[in-house]
């Protein structure tokens, strides 16, 4: 697998990150990682269960100690990020599970005074239409409500900076549609850029601009939704002996039953590797989901 | 009983947690034979008073052992199986005759105790258990009694008090059998933690892995909404209130009528038992119920304040403390790390040095013994004093939650020693050493005592130390490891 692909400009990143490495005692779990938001981009994060993207989110976050590496949140540092970056960053975790005690209204009380933009009419008209009720404690709430009302906090500050950690994990179709929709509407109207966690694959090509797998650790490829189709493909090689390695390939299997190799490339300089023209060589375009069951498998 | 089901029995005792029951069992035939050695042997009181350490002894296994068969037979019931019941009389045979049975037949052999050493034997084994079983004011109640109560019988007393004491025991076992009952059929699932038995709380994991002891407290926890909590309107102006929410329960600010409804049972029930104790001219006894009574309640306060921050910033990795370090308006990092320390040290503080003061009032009212009186505040500071090194050490994100040998042997290295001393000092302070052994050599007890707290008061100030430059060094308080 060769090194990530980084389409985004590094100038005006509401996000960013160099070299993140972080173990946990022997495990590698986020192995020299550089990521970078695109202003105003919804960029999906695309992984396998402990490929480390929650990790990831985290260390980006300054929530966590990185062995090695920085992030920068709206241009600040993340471990010192302060009050004028946080009071435009959103922020829902993979569990939301602050102040369970409080009841609903309770906790947008407690926190409404905290944000300048805070939106109480945002807030009213999506606990009117979720049908979250309001005067239940938030740790009664199903795991699929918990979520949307961490989803309508992190929403009511009108955020610059919008950071999901699988949001959709505990919500219902209806509810994870009403989801990617207002993710939509933000980045389209207010300019809200985005970063959301998911192994929904479709999800990401329903909203997301941008997307970037990891896998074990490492950042494989960065790029814009439209550019994928173009720029990654599945070559099939016959023959038994494992092919060498080409310019341009992110992943490679053998096919026993088609009796040769199949390799995710990526073109180069708009050509794509001089081994497509072999002799039983073909070419194959790949979807998103191809694309990551490929290379993540 | 057939060998299967003693066969059976002895298995069911054997997998829960018998290596304590060995070692009580230990203990307690260390105590006969002091005894036996000791001069001046078959003097009632230093019969009792080796009773009442057999007392002790034996009830940690009737605490934490025994009450673990009512969760064997409850899995039991759950799966059917057959000839449980049997089984569970075999095992509670066996718990009985291993202890207090086998230490008090040794006793019995050596130094002849009279009918108040061995009621009291028998109540000690009672009192664990219900406090292991019963109900939560039960649960804090029966130390009290126990420990207390029987440093006050040591001391004889009118013989009146042997079938009384007699017939509270017949009354406790009945209770006992009426309890086990209920619990084995009760439906705990939807419980709220404070309405579950001890035994229950801590039926996962143990006191080398508390981490699955925790999680289940915490979910249960989670699950009982605070009433009468203060939210504050306009929090953004006070980030040290806003932190005590967001921590939880115990640091929750609650409101008057909240505060009343959470202590104001425990006062009571020490206030009544002052009166009762004052207006009987028991003044010593008094102060010790008291101590007795103080001592759990600084334990669960201090247990339910470390636990939630150990929870917070060590267990769980993300989720509240992610949420809370995204918040505005909390200050600069050493703003939000000095509004921290309060708001995790002011309550647990709090209430440690009210109950103290609480507790020192009527020791100088009814003149108890200067050694009680000055025990009070050391108890209290040192009460404080240890929450405090053990908050930080949280909050420093230096607690390891990782269990391997070094690890656990390390601590162990402190927790036992720290057990071991606390147990010898409340035995010292209650005059039981000297019980014991005699008041020449009490002297060199209390001397290597005082040694032993000095070495690790000095341990805990280095470790103090080191933890506070870690807090100090970083980014800011809420980055995990």
């Amino acid at each position: 697998m060769n090194a990530m692909i980084n389409t985004a400009s590094r100038n005006t990143s509401p996000l960013s990150a160099r070299g993140l490495r972080k173990n946990y005692g022997s495990t590698q779990v986020l192995r020299d990682v550089d990521f970078d938001l695109p202003e105003g981009a919804v960029l999906g994060l695309v992984g396998r269960n402990g490929a480390g993207k929650s990790t990831l989110i985290r260390a980006l976050m300054g929530l966590i100690e990185v062995d090695a590496g920085s992030a920068t949140v709206l241009g600040e540092p993340a471990l010192a990020m302060s009050d004028r970056v946080k009071q435009q960053l959103g922020y829902v975790p993979q569990q939301p599970d602050a102040l369970g005690w409080l009841r609903v209204d309770e906790m947008f009380t407690l926190l409404r005074g905290y944000y300048p933009n805070w939106d109480q009419d945002f807030v009213d008209t999506q606990l009117a239409r979720t049908l979250l009720p309001r005067n239940r404690a938030l740790a009664r709430l199903s795991p699929g409500e918990r979520q949307q009302a961490a989803l309508i906090r992190a929403l009511a500050v009108r955020p610059s900076l919008l950071v999901l950690d699988e949001p959709a994990a505990a919500l219902d179709p209806v509810a994870r549609r009403e989801l990617l929709r207002e993710i939509a509407l933000r980045a389209g109207e207010s300019g809200t850029s985005v970063l959301f966690s998911t192994h929904i694959v479709s999800d990401l090509e329903r909203v997301a601009s941008h997307v970037a797998i990891l896998h074990h650790g490492r950042m494989l490829l960065q790029t814009p939704m439209d550019d994928l189709k173009e720029r990654y493909a599945r070559l099939w090689i016959p023959g038994t002996a494992s092919p060498p390695r080409i310019a341009g390939e992110i992943a490679r299997r053998p096919q026993h039953a088609f009796g040769g190799w199949s390799l995710v490339v990526e073109q180069r300089d708009g050509r794509w590797p001089e081994a497509a023209q072999q002799p039983g060589a073909r070419m194959e375009a790949l979807g998103l989901e191809d694309l990551f069951v490929e290379i993540a498998e | 009983m057939n060998a299967q089901v003693v066969k059976q029995s002895w298995q069911v005792v054997s997998h829960n947690r018998s290596w304590l029951l060995w070692a009580c069992l230990l203990l307690a035939l260390l105590v006969v034979a002091v005894t036996a050695l000791m001069p001046g042997t078959g003097n009632p009181q230093q019969t009792r008073t080796a009773a009442y350490v057999i007392g002790i002894a034996a009830s940690f296994a009737w605490a934490l052992v025994v009450p673990r068969l009512l969760l064997w037979q409850r899995a039991m019931r759950h799966m059917r199986a057959p000839r449980a019941g049997a089984v569970l009389a075999g095992s509670l045979t066996l718990c009985v005759a291993l202890l207090p049975g086998l230490p008090l037949l040794a006793l019995m052999l050596a130094a002849k105790p009279d009918a108040l050493a061995l009621a009291m034997v028998c109540f000690a084994c009672l009192a664990a258990l219900h406090w292991a079983t019963g109900p939560l004011w039960l649960a804090v109640g029966m130390p009290a009694a126990q420990f207390g109560g029987m440093q006050f019988l040591i001391a004889g007393s009118n013989p009146t008090v042997v079938p009384l004491l007699w017939t509270l025991d017949a009354l406790l076992v009945i209770y006992a059998v009426l309890r086990w009952r209920e619990l084995l059929v009760l439906d705990i699932s939807t419980l709220q933690c404070r309405k579950l038995p001890v035994i229950m709380r801590i039926a996962d994991g143990g006191v080398l892995a508390p981490q699955s002891i925790l999680r289940t407290l915490e979910a249960r926890q989670m699950r009982a909404p605070i009433s009468h909590h203060a939210v504050l309107v306009d929090a953004s102006r006070n980030p040290a209130q806003t932190l005590r929410t967001w921590l939880g329960q115990p640091f929750v600010p609650l409101t008057a009528k909240g505060q009343l409804r959470g202590y104001a049972p425990y006062w009571l029930m020490a206030v009544a038992t002052f009166m009762v104790a004052a207006w009987l001219h028991w003044a010593s006894w008094a102060v010790w119920i008291g101590v007795w009574l103080v001592i759990p309640a600084f334990m669960i306060m201090s247990f339910q304040g470390q636990s939630r921050l150990y929870v917070l910033f060590t267990l769980k990795r993300g989720g509240e403390i992610a949420e809370l370090s995204m918040l505005p308006g909390l200050g600069t990092p050493d703003a939000v790390r000095r509004n921290l320390l309060l708001a995790s040290f002011g309550p647990v503080v709090t209430f440690i040095g009210l109950s103290t003061a609480s507790l020192m009032l009527p020791a100088l009212l009814l003149a108890a013994p200067l050694k009680v009186t000055l025990g009070i505040p050391v108890l209290g500071i040192a009460s404080m004093c240890w929450f405090g090194c053990s908050a930080l050490h949280i909050l420093a994100q230096r607690v390891d939650d990782r269990l391997d040998a070094r690890r656990i042997v390390s601590r162990l290295a402190l927790q036992i020693p720290i057990l071991a001393l606390a147990m010898a000092t409340l035995m010292e302070g209650s005059g039981i050493t000297a019980g014991m052994f005699g008041a020449a050599q009490a002297i060199w007890i209390t001397r290597a005592l005082m040694l032993a707290w000095a070495l690790l008061s000095t341990f805990m100030i280095l470790r103090a130390s080191r933890d506070w430059r870690a807090f100090q060094r970083r980014p800011h308080p809420f980055m995990q490891r």
